[in-house]
């Protein structure tokens, strides 16, 4: 009886033991878990490093082998490997796959695979339906706008119209430039930023300025060319702090548009979010703020004859350090600075309507079923009834005028390329054989129904003239990508002209005239009526777009559509990229980055 | 059969209460110690598994989306709540042109939820994940891409930080929209 009582106390420790044995377990398992689980985190985003990382030398690699360039695999780097692959979708559009993997692809711990696409073009985005410049928007009757119509001179609508997006009306920039400093011969000469060089870290680069009157400043322009494929810069007016940009002073933020700055220099237009007034006599600076890349960078043309009197530049490391350290460097940056303009109104006629919201200075007999912003409204309805009302809003800000988006510099380039593919001839109308990439010396008349398939870009230094149903298609072998025929002289078209993309994605065919319409008044893109199709740009041209027609897109420095017409914009249009010819280097595609 | 003195007996019952005792303090100890740390490896593996997606998806984003109505509930992005506007794939997981589902990060009460509300044309599933019942707090920052990032509206933004505060544990995290 005593021997079978014994050890009871010791099978009470075991279980103690156990218990405490257990626990300690657990949270030695669990500590090695948690541990486990955090490399992992750390791991996986050093993998998709090393995925991004690919990424960027399969698009450096692409460049420098003309396209050619297949992939790699299982090349080290850091403290894993990475593998890319490079598929082509189309003549200009390579995917290409990267994947991430640590320590290697064999004994992976963690891996991240990324894609993207890249694309030898220039991007492009139009954002509107129409869009006009200072000379303004002319609609008749029963025309539909499906999308936003944004104008930076006067919209003067007829009757029965219908936008369906806003209706924006801007102040309007004046012709002239307020300050403006340019270079000749020798010199002119590049002033590198967004990078080390010569041991100065240049990422801020400022040029100062006094305006000779005191009113609104409604753009800057800058003579400036691009490295590689830099992002979207932004683009400060800033005070003066003895002789230096006053960080505390911004009196105005835009952006400059990398898709619209090339490789060699052209005056690239920066619009601000605000028009703020800058008083005559006094010292402003315009300043671009760039972060630090040695293979994507800027170059802002510099004079060094100092030809511009009331000025100076400087570059900094930060502007926005504790104390910005600005430091003098000789010559002046080429710029213009424009001040003033116009105030501009949106006047309709009867049973117009915007089913979205009207800005403008001046709004009248306008059907507005959103909200109204302006400093004068008559004889118009907001929101179902008269003004006061909610939706009424009184003394705003007049709209800011906005940059067209395709500029001098991408134009030039486009030249450029076609003049590289070399001289093209008449076409064959209904030939299997892609009529361009090339140059087309002198006016191009087209009859009828004559039927073509395009490759771009194409240059017609003369002007065009076609007759009816004739149809530009852009090669399918450009798949998502766009087009563009760009002339130098009038374009005049029939009835049934069609411009089409390939019919991938947002594929589209720009007709872009370089033609001047702004003094002699005449109409630089002539289009029939009924049953034409396509996209047209003229920044300097008035376009007439005749009645009964659909198009995807009109850019214009002034717009007359008379009647009956159907502007349908596609949101895709808002990141369109123009394929390039073969001289065009690879970029990546926005909006195409997916981890696997 | 000799029986035990009393003395014996008070001496062992003695000693049995004080090694019974001991035992159940360590017994207590040893099971609040292990809850204890076990949630706090739930917790550790939560955040983790959140930032981690948190970052992924915004770097996938074309776009921060004000805000979002679902059914009878609007998502707006702000301080607690994040709505990202990320292109639809198809059923071979590629992108499909101009076409968005929408991700919505958000707190609610103590929980870090995750909603996926896809588009028609997407081949993702809808979605509608808790990371953690524990949360003491949620905060999203967004920032643009001026060197250094300055604070602004989520419509302006180009990134986004998360700040994510369990119980017993903090993480923060930021990534930049890849496709703005």
């Amino acid at each position: 009886m005593i021997n079978k009582e014994k050890g009871q106390i010791l099978v009470v420790v075991f279980i103690a033991l156990g218990v405490v044995l257990f626990t300690v377990l657990s949270i030695v398992a669990g500590a090695q878990i948690y541990f486990q689980n955090a490399n992992y985190s750390l791991e996986a985003e050093k993998a998709s490093s090393l995925a991004e990382a690919g990424i960027d030398k399969a698009i450096t690699a692409l460049n420098k082998t003309s396209g050619s360039f297949s992939g790699e695999s299982e090349t080290v780097l850091g403290d894993g490997t990475y593998s890319v692959t490079i598929t082509s979708k189309d003549v200009a559009t390579k995917i290409i796959e990267a994947t991430g993997y640590i320590p290697s692809k064999d004994k992976a711990r963690a891996k991240k695979t990324i894609q993207i696409t890249a694309s030898k073009g220039v991007g492009a985005s139009f954002v509107y339906g129409i869009q006009v410049g200072e000379g303004g928007l002319e609609l008749g009757n029963n025309n539909q706008v499906q999308g936003t119509i944004y104008s930076n001179g006067n919209i003067t609508v007829g009757n029965n119209n219908v936008i369906t997006g806003d209706a924006w009306v801007a102040a309007g920039i004046p012709p002239t430039a307020d300050q403006q400093t340019d270079c000749e011969g020798s010199n002119c000469v590049e002033y590198s930023f967004g990078k080390t060089v010569d041991g100065q870290n240049r990422l801020d680069v400022a040029q100062s300025f006094k305006p000779a009157v005191t009113d609104r400043i409604r753009k800057v322009s800058i003579k400036i060319k691009k490295f590689g494929n830099p992002p979207d810069v932004t683009v400060r007016i800033m005070g003066d702090d003895n002789g230096k940009p006053k960080k505390q002073d911004i009196f105005a933020t835009g952006t400059l548009s990398s898709n619209l700055v090339t490789n060699e220099y052209g005056w690239i237009d920066v619009t601000f979010s605000t028009n703020p007034t800058l008083s005559a006599g006094t010292t402003y600076w315009v300043m671009i703020d760039t972060s630090s890349d040695s293979n994507n960078y800027w170059s802002w043309q510099n004079d060094l004859a100092q030809s511009y009197g009331n000025g100076q530049p400087k570059w900094s490391p930060n502007w926005s350090a504790g104390s910005p350290a600005w430091n003098s460097f000789a010559g002046d940056l080429s710029f213009k600075t424009y001040m003033g303009g116009t105030t501009n109104s949106l006047l309709s006629g009867n049973g117009t309507r915007v089913q979205g919201d009207a800005h403008a200075n001046t709004i009248d007999r306008l059907i507005i079923e959103k909200d109204a912003y302006y400093q004068t409204i008559t004889n118009s309805t907001v929101s179902g009834s008269s003004c006061p009302n909610p939706h009424c809003h009184p003394e705003s800000e007049d709209p800011t005028p906005k940059t067209f988006p395709i500029s001098e510099a991408n134009i030039t380039g486009w030249k450029s390329e076609a003049a590289a593919a070399g001289p093209i001839s008449q076409p064959t109308c209904s030939s299997q054989i892609a009529w361009g990439p090339g140059k087309y010396t002198g006016d191009l008349t087209l009859q009828n129904e004559c039927i073509l398939k395009v490759k771009t870009p194409i240059w017609v230094t003369g002007k065009i003239t076609m007759g009816n149903g004739n149809r530009f298609t852009l090669d399918s072998s450009y798949g998502a990508g766009s087009g563009i025929v760009v002339i130098d002289g009038q374009a005049t078209m029939g009835n049934g002209n069609k411009l089409l993309g390939t019919g991938e994605g947002n594929s589209i065919l720009v007709l872009l005239t370089t033609y001047d319409s702004r003094t002699n008044n005449n109409s630089a893109i002539t289009i029939g009526n009924l049953g034409n199709t396509g996209a047209f740009y003229a920044d300097k041209g008035i376009i007439d777009p005749g009645n009964k027609n659909q198009f995807k897109e009109i850019t214009a420095w002034k717009i007359k559509i008379t009647n009956d017409s159907f502007i349908d914009y596609e949101i895709g249009l808002a990141s369109i990229l123009f394929t390039s010819g073969p001289t065009g280097g690879y970029t990546l595609v926005k909006g195409t980055y997916q981890i696997k | 059969m000799k029986g035990l003195t009393l003395v014996e007996v008070l001496i062992a019952m003695g000693i049995s209460i004080i090694v019974g005792g001991l035992l159940l303090i360590i017994i207590v100890n040893s099971a609040g110690l292990y809850s204890q740390q076990s949630a706090k490896l739930t917790e550790g593996l939560s955040i983790n598994e959140a930032t981690s997606k948190v970052r992924d998806s915004i770097k996938q984003s074309s776009a921060i989306e004000v805000s979002l109505s679902a059914g009878s509930t609007t998502y707006t992005s702000g301080a607690t709540q994040l709505v990202l506007k990320v292109l639809a794939i198809d059923s071979s997981k590629n992108i499909i042109a101009d076409n968005f589902d929408y991700f919505v990060f958000f707190q609610d009460s103590n929980k870090l939820r995750f909603k996926t509300f896809p588009s028609a044309l997407s081949s993702r599933q809808a979605q509608d994940q808790i990371f953690s019942t524990l949360l003491d707090s949620l905060d999203f920052k967004y920032f643009n891409s001026a060197n250094p990032p300055v604070e602004v509206t989520p419509t302006n933004a180009a990134k986004v930080r998360i700040s994510i505060t369990l119980k017993q544990n903090t993480a923060t995290s930021e990534a930049n929209l890849r496709n703005d």
